[in-house]
This record gives C-alpha cells, sequence and structure tokens, in this order.
C-alpha cells in the first residue's frame, strides 16, 4: 500500500510544483485572454438622448402646447401632469409631480428625464447585447485606428531597422576601441531609465521655447553664430506640435532608448564566435569589412533574427513614449495602437471596443513571438 | 509559539498603520505645485483635512474609479460637459445643501445654470480665466487721441480710424489657428446668446446656420480689409500668436490693438523689458455687440463636483463658496474670482484687477467652444482651419461653412 502511494505522490509531485505557477498563469494571462476576446463581441446598449428628446418634444406638442422654447418654465405648460404621465409610461420611469419646482425649465425637466432612465437602465436591464465581429469592422472606418496602424508601421520600419543597425555596427566598433566599456554603458544607460521617465526628459529636449528646449536653443545657437553669413533669425520649431515632424521626433526617443539593448546582445554575440573562424578569414586574405559581412554577420544571424523579432515585439507595443510625449496629439497624429486601446477604455469608458483593439494587437504579436520562440528552441537544441 | 507571537503583533502593527483617517478627504484633480499649494491652504483655512491626488490624465482615472466604486470624495473637473455626463449617469451628488439665495448674492446667475443638471446644482466654479479682453497701449492711444471703444461699432469705426490715418490697426498671430476661433466664439455669444451658443457646441444647430455666418460676417468688418491687420492676409497667417502681440508693444509699434485672453500680460512682459502694466499696456473688455447680452465672457473654468455628501465635504464646498476662500489665492495673483464680493483691491495686480472686474460684471459667461467640441471638430483641421480659410477669402464663407458642417456631421 505504502509503496503505490509513493509512486503516485512522486508522478503528482510534478503536478503539484507546477500548480502555483499554472494557477498564475491561468487566472492572470489565460482566462482574461479569452474573456477579452469575449467581452470584443458584444456591445453596450447606448440609448439615444436625441431620439428622447424628440419624443419628449412630441408629447408636449400632442397636449396642446405650440413653440415650445427649452427655456419655457415646465410648469407653465398646457396639461404639464398629463405630459409627465404620458412620459413615465413612456419610457417606464417614475417622474413625480412634485420633483418638478416652479423654476424648471422644459431643458431642466429633459435633464431630470436622462437621469431617471439612466438610473433605470443601471439598475434592472443587461445592457451588454452580442454583436459578433462590429466592433472589428468599426476599426477599418474609425481614421484615429487607421492613423494608429500606420503610424505603428511607421514606428516599425524605422524602429526596427534603425536601433538594429545602429546596434550591430556599435556593437562591432566598440571592440576595437580602447574605451570600448564605457562608450558601451554610454549606449546602454537610456535603457537603466523608465521609459516614461525619458518619455517626459525627452518632451522637455523637444520644447519650442529656446530656453527650454535643448534642440531649438542648440539650433538657435548655431544660426546665432552663423548670423554674419546673412542667416534669418531662427524661428523655434514645435518638433511635437507638428504634424510633419512629431512622429520622427517619437521614434527617435525610442531608438534612443532601445539601441543600447541591441548593442549589448550583439556585442555577446560577436564575442561568442569561434576565434578559429576569423582567424581562418584572415589567413584566407579576407579584409576587416569581407570578415564582417560574410562570416560574422551569418554566424550570428540566429541572434540577430531574436533581437530584430524582440524589436517588433517591443515597438508593436509601444505606449509610454507616446503617451506622456504627446498623449496622440497633435489631433491623432502620434496616435498608436495601445494607447487608442488605452483611450477607448479608460477615457472614453468603452471597453469593449477596446478590448477588439487589444485582441488586434496581440493577433499582431503572435507571429513575431512564436518565431522568437522557434529559434530560441533551436537555439538550446543546438547548445544542447 | 513566540514566533507566531511576534507575527501576529507584526500584522496588527501594519493594519494599524495603514488605517486611513476618517475625517480626511480625498479629492483629485489636475492642480499641482504652486496652484495646489494655494489650494491646499484654503482647504486648511476652512478646517477640513484633504488628501490631494493630482493627475495628468483627469478623465482615465475618474472613469475607473467610478467603475471600481473607488470613488473619492471631491474631483476639480476641467469644463462642465464632464460635470453634466456624470450628473446624467448618476454618479456625482446635487449641492442639494447649498441656499440658491445666498449663492446668487455672490455670484452671477450663469454661473449657477452652467453648473446645474435636471434642475439641481451639480458643481461649483472656481478658478476661472477670461479670453474677452483686448490688449491696447494707453499711451499710443493717449498721443493719438483715441478713446476706448464701448460697443463693437465703435470698434469697427475705431478701426477705420486708424487704417485711415494710415496705420494698421490690428495684428493676428494665426499660424496655428486657435486664437481666430476665440475671435468667432465671442462674437457668437455677443450675438447669439448663450442657448444658441450652446446649441452650436451640440451641434443642436448646423454649421451653416445664420447665425454663425452671421458671427463671421461682422469678423469680417474688422478682418475684411487686409490694411487692417498687420503684415497683411499672408503676414497674420504666418505669424505666432506671441510676436503679434510682440509688435503692438515694442518701443515702435507697428499696430494698436491685440485681441486673446489676459493671459497674455505675462508673455509681453516676459518679453519686452519695458512693459508696464497699467501705462504702456493695458486691456479693455471686448466690446458688447446686442445690448440684450451685455458684455460676456468667454474662458474656461474649473468645476468642483462631489461624490457623496458627508459631514466634511458639505463642510468644506460651503467654505469655498465664500469670499474668504477666494481671497486668500487671490491674493497671491494668477487667480481670479467670479465671487462679486471680492474686494477688487485684493488682487497684487492690475491686470488681475480688471479682469477680475469683467469678469464679475458679465451676465453671462460661457466656455470656449472649440475645447467643448470634439477636438476633429473644433481644433486643427476643423474650426481653426475654417477661420484660416475665411481671412484668407471671406468670400468662400458659404463653402466653408459647408465644409464644416461635413465634418461635424461625421463627428458628433
Amino acid at each position: 500500500m505504502k509503496k503505490i502511494n509513493k509512486n503516485i505522490l512522486n508522478s503528482l509531485q510534478i503536478y503539484i510544483w507546477m500548480l502555483p505557477a499554472f494557477i498564475l498563469v491561468f487566472f492572470f494571462l489565460i482566462k482574461p485572454a479569452f474573456q477579452t476576446f469575449f467581452i470584443s463581441l458584444t456591445e453596450k446598449i447606448k440609448i439615444s438622448e436625441n431620439q428622447i428628446s424628440v419624443s419628449i418634444n412630441k408629447i408636449i406638442l400632442e397636449n396642446g402646447n405650440r413653440d415650445i422654447k427649452n427655456k419655457n418654465k415646465f410648469k407653465q405648460l398646457k396639461n404639464w401632469k398629463p405630459i409627465i404621465k404620458k412620459i413615465n409610461k413612456t419610457f417606464n420611469i417614475f417622474v413625480k409631480y412634485d420633483e418638478i419646482n416652479d423654476e424648471m425649465t422644459v431643458k431642466d425637466t429633459t435633464e431630470l428625464i436622462l437621469i431617471k432612465i439612466y438610473n433605470r437602465l443601471e439598475n434592472e436591464e443587461n445592457l451588454t447585447k452580442f454583436v459578433w465581429f462590429k466592433n472589428y469592422k468599426r476599426m477599418l472606418n474609425d481614421s484615429l485606428m487607421i492613423q494608429a496602424f500606420k503610424n505603428n508601421i511607421l514606428w516599425l520600419i524605422l524602429f526596427t531597422s534603425i536601433t538594429v543597425s545602429v546596434g550591430l555596427i556599435t556593437a562591432k566598433l566598440f571592440i576595437k576601441i580602447k574605451w570600448a566599456n564605457i562608450a558601451k554603458t554610454i549606449i546602454f544607460i537610456p535603457m537603466s531609465i523608465s521609459y516614461v521617465a525619458s518619455g517626459i526628459i525627452w518632451s522637455f529636449m523637444y520644447d519650442k521655447d529656446v530656453n527650454i528646449g535643448t534642440i531649438n536653443a542648440l539650433l538657435n545657437t548655431i544660426f546665432k553664430l552663423l548670423s554674419f553669413t546673412g542667416l534669418n533669425k531662427y524661428q523655434p520649431v514645435a518638433f511635437l506640435g507638428r504634424a510633419e515632424t512629431v512622429n520622427y521626433a517619437l521614434i527617435f526617443t525610442g531608438i534612443w532608448i532601445w539601441t543600447g539593448f541591441c548593442t549589448v546582445i550583439f556585442t555577446a554575440a560577436l564575442n561568442n564566435i569561434p576565434k578559429e573562424i576569423i582567424e581562418a578569414s584572415k589567413i584566407d586574405g579576407a579584409n576587416s569589412i569581407q570578415t564582417f559581412l560574410k562570416i560574422e554577420l551569418p554566424v550570428i544571424f540566429p541572434t540577430t533574427a531574436v533581437v530584430i523579432t524582440t524589436m517588433i515585439i517591443n515597438v508593436l507595443k509601444i505606449f509610454d513614449i507616446v503617451y506622456t510625449m504627446t498623449g496622440g496629439g497633435p489631433a491623432g497624429v502620434s496616435e498608436v495602437t495601445a494607447n487608442r486601446m488605452y483611450r477607448t477604455a479608460f477615457n472614453e469608458g468603452n471597453f469593449e471596443y477596446a478590448a477588439a483593439i487589444a485582441v488586434v494587437l496581440f493577433l499582431a504579436i503572435i507571429p513575431a513571438m512564436i518565431f522568437n520562440i522557434k529559434i530560441f528552441i533551436k537555439e538550446e537544441i543546438n547548445k544542447n | 509559539m513566540k514566533k507566531i507571537l511576534y507575527f501576529i503583533i507584526l500584522i496588527l502593527f501594519t493594519i494599524s498603520c495603514s488605517k486611513t483617517d476618517k475625517n480626511e478627504i480625498h479629492i483629485i484633480g489636475t492642480w499641482g505645485g504652486s496652484e495646489l499649494n494655494n489650494f491646499l491652504e484654503i482647504c486648511n483655512a476652512s478646517g477640513v483635512k484633504v488628501k490631494f491626488e493630482t493627475t495628468r490624465d483627469l478623465d482615465a482615472l475618474i472613469t475607473t474609479r467610478i467603475e471600481a466604486n473607488n470613488t473619492p470624495d471631491l474631483a476639480i473637473l476641467p469644463n462642465p460637459a464632464k460635470l453634466q455626463e456624470l450628473a446624467k449617469k448618476g454618479k456625482i451628488k446635487p449641492l442639494d445643501f447649498l441656499n440658491k439665495e445666498e449663492l446668487l448674492k455672490s455670484y452671477s446667475e450663469t454661473w449657477i445654470d452652467l453648473a446645474s443638471y435636471g434642475g439641481k446644482l451639480f458643481g461649483i466654479f472656481y478658478k476661472a480665466s477670461n479670453k474677452s479682453v483686448i490688449w491696447y497701449n494707453p499711451v499710443e492711444f493717449k498721443k493719438n487721441g483715441w478713446d476706448i471703444p464701448k460697443t463693437w461699432d465703435e470698434m469697427i469705426k475705431l478701426t477705420d480710424k486708424i487704417r485711415e490715418s494710415g496705420k494698421t490697426p490690428w495684428s493676428i498671430g494665426s499660424d496655428i489657428g486657435w486664437p481666430l476661433s476665440d475671435w468667432i466664439e465671442n462674437i457668437m455669444i455677443r450675438t447669439t446668446g448663450p442657448e444658441k451658443y450652446q446649441a452650436w457646441i451640440d451641434h443642436e444647430i448646423p454649421w451653416t446656420d445664420p447665425c454663425i455666418k452671421n458671427a463671421f460676417m461682422e469678423w469680417k468688418k474688422i478682418i475684411g480689409n487686409p490694411k487692417n491687420l498687420y503684415g497683411g492676409i499672408d503676414g497674420t497667417l504666418a505669424l505666432t500668436f506671441q510676436n503679434a502681440a510682440f509688435y503692438v508693444f515694442q518701443e515702435n509699434p507697428k499696430a494698436y490693438m491685440y485681441y486673446e485672453g489676459d493671459f497674455m500680460g505675462g508673455i509681453v512682459a516676459n518679453e519686452l523689458n519695458h512693459i508696464k502694466f497699467g501705462e504702456n499696456m493695458a486691456f479693455f473688455a471686448f466690446p458688447p455687440i446686442k445690448e440684450e447680452y451685455g458684455v460676456p465672457v468667454v474662458g474656461g473654468a474649473d468645476v468642483i463636483a462631489i461624490f457623496n455628501t458627508s459631514k466634511n465635504v458639505k463642510k468644506l464646498l460651503q467654505f469655498l463658496t465664500t469670499k474668504e476662500a477666494h481671497e486668500i489665492w487671490a491674493k497671491k495673483g494668477g487667480f481670479i474670482s467670479h465671487n462679486k464680493n471680492v474686494s477688487y483691491d485684493i488682487y497684487p495686480d492690475i491686470i488681475s484687477k480688471s479682469s477680475a472686474r469683467i469678469l464679475t460684471e458679465a451676465k453671462i459667461y460661457v466656455f470656449d467652444a472649440s475645447d467643448m467640441m470634439p477636438p476633429s471638430v473644433g481644433n486643427q483641421g476643423g474650426f481653426w482651419d475654417a477661420c484660416k480659410r475665411f481671412i484668407q477669402n471671406p468670400d468662400d464663407i458659404d463653402k466653408i461653412l459647408a465644409d464644416m458642417e461635413n465634418l461635424a456631421e461625421n463627428n458628433y
């Protein structure tokens, strides 16, 4: 008896040790993901305040009133009591006669009725309606979302290509020079600051006022120094305020933050190339550039792939920089998907639409994730 | 056994440390720095303990706190639109404990109306701004024998007079466009009154409504003649709002009148060293057009709303309506009060004093319309651009308004 129990316990042990992690992953990752998907297929029933106004006005007219203006006192209308009765019946609410004082106008009374209607909706009915993919269709027509998608693609192309290439080049160059470590530290330091802090610092850097914004101050000084050549006075540029420059300014901040990451990874990868291969190529007469392009790059290709996909995953999720620096402005020019999701959910309170945006973002990141993991597994297998 | 005892004592201690003061009121708002310090001083004077949470994203914070049933006691909202939305959904409590007659002794009725919904008062305003002032240089006016216009027609006559004497009357900076929309807003409220103004904001009347076209036509009397604007039409469209002001107040002025809010004083004084408010820089109220509307003020103000009616909340709110509460901040500057009983002498500088006078004498106060409309309609690409197009070609007005109407249709 004891021996059987011990065996069962041993096999069970694996699952018991996994259980805490599994519970966390299930309740904080898997279940919410499915819930988000289901929420994105629903919609909150909205009442049309316009329609209600129209109905109320109709009832007032039907009771022998003409030319009603919003500022007319409600109690002075003809048959105001039957009007209230009919309104109560039509909208299934209960407005008491003494809730309307002598001062209240038609507009005030309409507002009171709206309050009662909203109150009734909250207490009684189930406000959520199943609408299949309506939220997703809406995204295709939403000009802000389209701008956000366009911007994400811009970020994707510029951010990824520049961080990876600059990271690669600096990794290669900083091995040879004397102060390599200092250079690598400087380029990596932005990674140690929180993204929000970086965003705020760069907001100041880009400021239009020459007494605050470093970039404008620099350009102003240069123009002043060169004024003897007849250059006109420098007009400060609002980098974050102009539609033409804002996206590039934000992307540059992102690049400033993340390039260090690529440099460090590539440095490690380049250092791990077996020395024999480099020496062999030198013996064969290859110069530095040929060695770099034809030998080193192909050898570190798995690392390059991982770095690229990591950067892609980062850039699709980009939020902090945009949120702290421009909030999506000016007029939605610098919007990105994650920012739209936040605004829709928390500023507009439309959680269902935001859920749909979240699902789209999730689907966009999955291919990059899968690729990343595949290469990682391949590397693990190769090592072993 | 001992270990368990120590553990229990530690837990109890931690719990007792984190107990929140039941008498403390929790407020959320966007104020920080010196603004916040001034407000906290006022709260101290009321005798109520306050904990203020500053946030840049007030909208999001309030939405989530309401969803989570974790509302603060007070919230300082940036405009009445949000107040009305919360009142409609029953999330904030009416201020039934305040006496309307008492309030009317200190405040114009317009302030009560703006913060009411469904016949009940839901908020009190605090810290208003004044965007209905026209700046000028008294020294230049005296030198040239010009009088301050008291009506719109007088201002147009003055414009013509200045132009005919060979000088340029106005300097307008419209590289972005928002100063232009402020002109139209002031004209709208003075020609159509508060109800139509609100209907305009809510898109209950179309942009092609004759009253809107009429406002633009009135504006044309000032900007229609390129000789009225410094730099002509092209110059105006390229000028920043700051530089436009500098041209009026520099040693050799290029123009003589400038319209924008009371905050311009600080901006100009910062740039030009010889400015002395009251002497070579002052303002007069944006003149009335239709007598029935008097001299309205366009601007912005914060409004305070409550989520519950506990004893301390009521005490604080009652105090905030008194003139003492306003005087504490007014004394420090950077704050004008719409309370009629606050003595004008308490303001530290003549700009605040004059601005406060215009504010308290206004029977009608409205909020900056372009801020209250959906951003794509009210700001860049919409209202602001419409004004720029109008300056370039006033005859295009029908098409401009039709395009605005199209834009509005898609955004409301």
